[in-house]
């Protein structure tokens, strides 16, 4: 019974680390963006949730729409001006870790002075709840949150499969020259796909805020597991990513309840070592064949 | 006089800030006809192409182009913008999507198609006119033979019915009978009407399908003659095999 709890429990958290690894990937993809500032839209979005909640009452989860707006917006500006100047030159790639990187700075440092260091959680009533099952015994945030990730991932790959526009973010991710030669307004689809990764950035950062404490300099440390596992599913595939969440969270779920919690974060940097040595392309990846 | 479709007037390019490339260019094209540029390395062939298809920016001049909506000029678009207006650019590398099936490439050919019944249809045709396709239509593209992707490719462009394409060394890295094949494509597509402007490097081979042919050199066009009379023109001589010292 025990090891059932702790899987289901990985997978939820598993579900949370992909939608947040959704946009990093989805940006990669389309226009190789390297976006180390990926999970500091993350923590904007929980700072968002946090306080919409505090001064507000507004439920986190009904927050999403909200923190993902407040991210969206945030992601265009920071595209127009950051990164917009070069998309399409041959160094972008190498080019956006630095600028990313520089990005993740300004970002943490703003944080940092409005919000110091203190750890904060937004506490709905949900958030110390449980649902037992027979013996099963499950905490309704992981619970939730769980859900509504995969649910907005499936979501997303709806969007993607069957819209015109999901059409022409795919096209565009495979191929920048071909997606133009066939009437694609690539630049458009560059914008509007960075907004919707930080959108995305945004919805998880509202789930995150009721799962893990967070502070400012938090995103140093998502950043490692979320490159871990977008490395793990291929730069750039969304379906990887959340195989691999759900795979490594459930490992570090068990390492966790029968290990020590303390080790559980190492499994996803065993697991970047491993996959860098073994299958530097990840298990779904095409783009560093 | 047949209709002119494309014009080129006085057209200057270059890659990001170098030197112009090509220089003054004048072009024109008719309807249904296929002109060929030839040309040694670095004339500047391809270059007139990427410049027609807005993906180098012409520095100056204008591409007048008689599109579906009536005339308009090019320089300046856009290539998405440029490929929605009834022109169509097949570039050296095929611009398959190599990674999607043979249905999703043509699918995503008809992009710009907005009513998906009528994409549905061109895709019917396409297929009737490439009936080898219609085996591969669950293969990647990528893993077809040369002469699959090549029927691909034009099937692709087809599916837009457009007016104008651009071809870019159409029997580049192809074995020769499926060069043979591809050029039987293009002179059938111009048949319906099309007007093909082609760059090619077998300068015997695309003339041979040509209508016209203008030879390129250092950027400029140095002259231009009914396909068959091209290869005689003394000019050809110097500018493939060096000039003739003067007696």
């Amino acid at each position: 019974m025990f090891i059932i709890q702790t899987v289901i429990l990985g997978l939820c958290l598993g579900f949370v680390y992909a939608l947040m690894a959704t946009g990093l990937t989805l940006i990669f993809g389309v226009m190789r963006i390297v976006n180390l500032a990926h999970p500091i839209f993350i923590l904007v979005g929980a700072f968002a949730a946090y306080y919409l909640f505090v001064f507000f009452g507004i439920d986190p989860i009904y927050a999403i729409p909200l923190c993902a707006a407040v991210t969206a917006l945030l992601g265009a500006i920071t595209y127009k001006l950051v990164f917009e100047k070069d998309a399409g030159s041959q160094t972008y790639s190498e080019m956006t870790v630095l600028l990313t990187f520089g990005t993740a700075m300004v970002l943490d440092g703003t944080l940092s002075y409005f919000f110091k260091n203190t750890q904060r959680i937004t506490s709905p009533p949900y958030a110390t709840d449980a649902i037992f099952l027979g013996d099963l015994f499950l905490p309704t945030a992981q619970l939730y949150s769980g859900l509504i990730s995969i649910g907005l991932i499936v979501a997303l790959g709806i969007f993607l499969k069957f819209t015109n526009l999901g059409i022409a973010i795919r096209a565009t991710s495979l191929s920048r020259v071909n997606a133009e030669l066939v009437g694609i307004n690539v630049k458009f689809v560059c914008l509007f796909s960075f907004i919707l990764g930080c959108a995305l950035a945004g919805c998880a950062g509202s789930l995150v805020s009721f799962v893990f404490s967070f502070f400012p300099a938090k995103h140093w440390e998502w950043i490692a597991i979320l490159m871990s596992l977008v490395v793990l599913g291929g730069m750039g595939s969304i379906l990887g990513v959340v195989i691999s969440a759900a795979i490594l969270s459930v490992i570090a779920s068990l390492v966790g309840a029968f290990i020590a919690p303390a080790w559980s974060t190492m499994v996803f940097f065993v697991a970047l070592f491993l996959i860098l040595l073994v299958k530097p392309h990840g298990m779904f990846g095409k783009y560093l064949e | 006089m047949s209709e002119c479709m494309l014009k080129l007037d006085n057209i200057v390019a270059g890659y990001g800030y170098g030197p112009d490339i090509i220089k003054n260019i004048n072009l024109e094209l008719n309807k249904g006809d296929i002109k060929c540029i030839i040309g040694p390395n670095g004339a500047g062939k391809s270059t007139v192409l990427k410049a027609i298809a807005g993906i180098i920016k012409p520095r100056d001049g204008s591409v007048s182009f008689k599109s579906d909506d009536g005339d308009m000029d090019l320089a300046g678009m856009d290539t998405y913008e440029i490929m929605r207006t009834g022109l169509c650019f097949i570039p050296q590398d095929r611009s398959l999507f190599n990674t999607l099936t043979v249905t999703e490439n043509l699918a995503m050919a008809g992009y710009t198609i907005n009513d998906k019944s009528d994409l549905k249809v061109r895709i019917e045709e396409v297929l009737e006119t490439f009936p080898r396709l219609k085996e591969r239509l669950t293969n990647y593209a990528g893993t077809m033979s040369g002469g699959e992707q090549q029927q691909l490719i034009f099937a692709r462009a087809i599916i837009l019915k457009p007016r104008v394409i651009l071809i870019d060394e159409p029997s580049l890295g192809l074995a020769p009978a499926i060069v043979e094949q591809a050029f039987q494509h293009i002179e059938n597509i111009a048949a319906d009407g099309v007007s093909i402007l082609l760059v090619e490097q077998n300068a015997r081979r695309g003339l041979a399908s040509s209508n016209y042919g203008t030879v390129m050199d250092l950027g400029e066009i140095v002259f231009e003659k009914p396909a068959d009379q091209v290869l005689n023109d003394n000019r050809i001589q110097e500018l493939y095999l060096g000039k003739r010292k003067k007696k």
